[in-house]
């Protein structure tokens, strides 16, 4: 599917990670879209060039494409943002020098409109061309970790007073942009409206954090239960769940709850939810302190094997 | 399509933005911001023009290893080219408009006529 990545990035197998990200370094610079704005295909070719670097760059995963278990098209990257997206919007005049700019289009972003565009309708063809589609509308929406996790519905409100109903997805990422078909600019002459392109920031969620499929959470546990094992009650993206903790459990350990992260979307299984058990002592008890001056224990040295005399 | 930079999402302060980004400490924002690279209105309130160009600035100097001293003379360069970008697209806007077929006959020759700008 994808292209050979060792062949995207000129780079023999054998090439040491150094030469990789020379190799990277040097074709990013070429092909990074906000150092050519002027060429669409800029956003392509630098997609590919990253997504072969991602790729190399990553010791395992490098090793899993040598031996053939992964292919070169890997996850599909989530669409981003870059400045050249914004550069023709009001708040880019800031950065254009005396005379830059253009007028305000009202809402971030404006139409779409690329200035190739513009010179292949007047200088390619002959005018009136007939029916032509609208342009596309930008817009951003920042959203909470939840929202985003499970799936939500958003309401937009446009500057002309006008709002925009947004289903997002369950699952969506920071950065992705949702396409509403038909709801950017008005065609010309009968020809189709454009598409409003939402892009989507997520916020952080105090409790949980995302990591692709999976979200982690620390989860205190008193010194009782982390002794004696015992259900607790965990904060899941869904709702509460019960998890026992096994007797002796570590702080720091990790135990996993299968299909309890981001549910399964567009063609991805549901991730974990991955819990690091965090010891809590709270107050102190008099008779455990008793207990412990008055039973050493079996003899455990935490610090062994640190190296040096323990002290 | 009046009212600047109204309904625009804005994020406040410079911890937000930097959460925000990602990959950029709040010391480096600040003195970006001092040099002029990133300009907020009022010093911090972040359109996404604004987020969107700090998050450059950090491919740029991490990613691609570009000095600061290189990228005092590339951003205004980039702003630059943005700008003329920007006429340009007026420009051709306004041809587009109101220019005979003659004169877009003529323009649309001279451009083919000389690939590449050489």
């Amino acid at each position: 599917m994808a292209e050979d990545p060792y062949k995207l990035l000129g780079v023999e197998k054998t090439a040491t990670e150094a030469q990789i990200r020379a190799a990277y370094r040097k074709l990013a610079k070429k092909h990074h879209p906000d150092l050519n704005p002027g060429d669409k295909a800029a956003e392509e070719r630098f997609k590919a060039i990253s997504a072969a670097n991602e790729l190399l760059s990553d010791t395992d995963k490098r090793a899993r494409f040598d031996r053939g278990e992964i292919d070169a098209a890997g996850q599909e990257r989530p669409e981003r943002q870059y400045y050249r997206d914004y550069a023709g919007s009001a708040g880019a005049r800031d950065y254009a020098g005396a005379g830059g700019g253009r007028p305000p289009p009202g809402w971030q972003g404006g139409e779409d409109v690329d200035l190739g565009d513009i010179l292949g309708e007047m200088f390619g063809q002959r005018r009136p061309a007939g029916p032509r589609r609208g342009a596309d509308r930008r817009y951003s929406l920042a959203i909470g970790l939840l929202d985003a996790v499970n799936g939500a519905r958003q309401t937009i409100t446009l500057p002309d007073g006008g709002t925009l109903e947004v289903v997002i997805p369950a699952g969506i990422d920071d950065g992705q942009t949702l396409r509403l078909r038909g709801r950017g600019g008005p065609g010309a002459e009968g020809g189709p409206a454009g598409d409003a392109l939402i892009s989507v920031q997520v916020y952080p969620h105090p409790l949980f954090r995302r990591e692709g499929g999976d979200i982690l959470l620390e989860l205190p546990v008193s010194l009782r239960e982390a002794v004696l094992g015992g259900k607790v009650t965990v904060p899941t993206p869904s709702g509460a769940v019960a998890l026992s903790v096994p007797a002796g459990a570590e702080n720091g350990r990790r135990m996993r709850l299968r299909g309890r992260g981001v549910p399964a979307h567009g063609g991805k299984p549901a991730g974990d939810l991955i819990v690091t058990l965090k010891l809590m002592l709270g107050p102190a008890d008099p008779a455990l302190a008793e207990f412990l001056r008055a039973n050493p224990g079996p003899a455990f040295d935490p610090r062994a094997g640190l190296g040096g005399e323990a002290t | 399509m009046s009212g600047a930079d109204a309904g625009v999402p804005v994020v406040i302060g410079i911890a937000a933005a930097c959460r925000c980004v990602g990959g950029v400490s709040a010391e480096m924002l600040t003195v970006w911001i001092e040099r002029r690279w990133v300009c907020p209105p009022g010093g911090e309130r972040f359109r996404p023009v604004d987020l969107a160009r700090i998050r450059l600035i950090a491919e740029l100097r991490d990613e691609l290893l570009i000095e600061d001293s290189a990228l005092e003379l590339v951003l205004p360069l980039l702003d630059q080219l943005h700008a003329e970008r920007a006429r340009l697209r007026r420009l051709a806007g306004v041809l587009a408009a109101r220019a005979p077929d003659e004169l877009i006959e003529a323009l649309r020759a001279a451009l083919t006529d000389d690939p590449a700008g050489g």
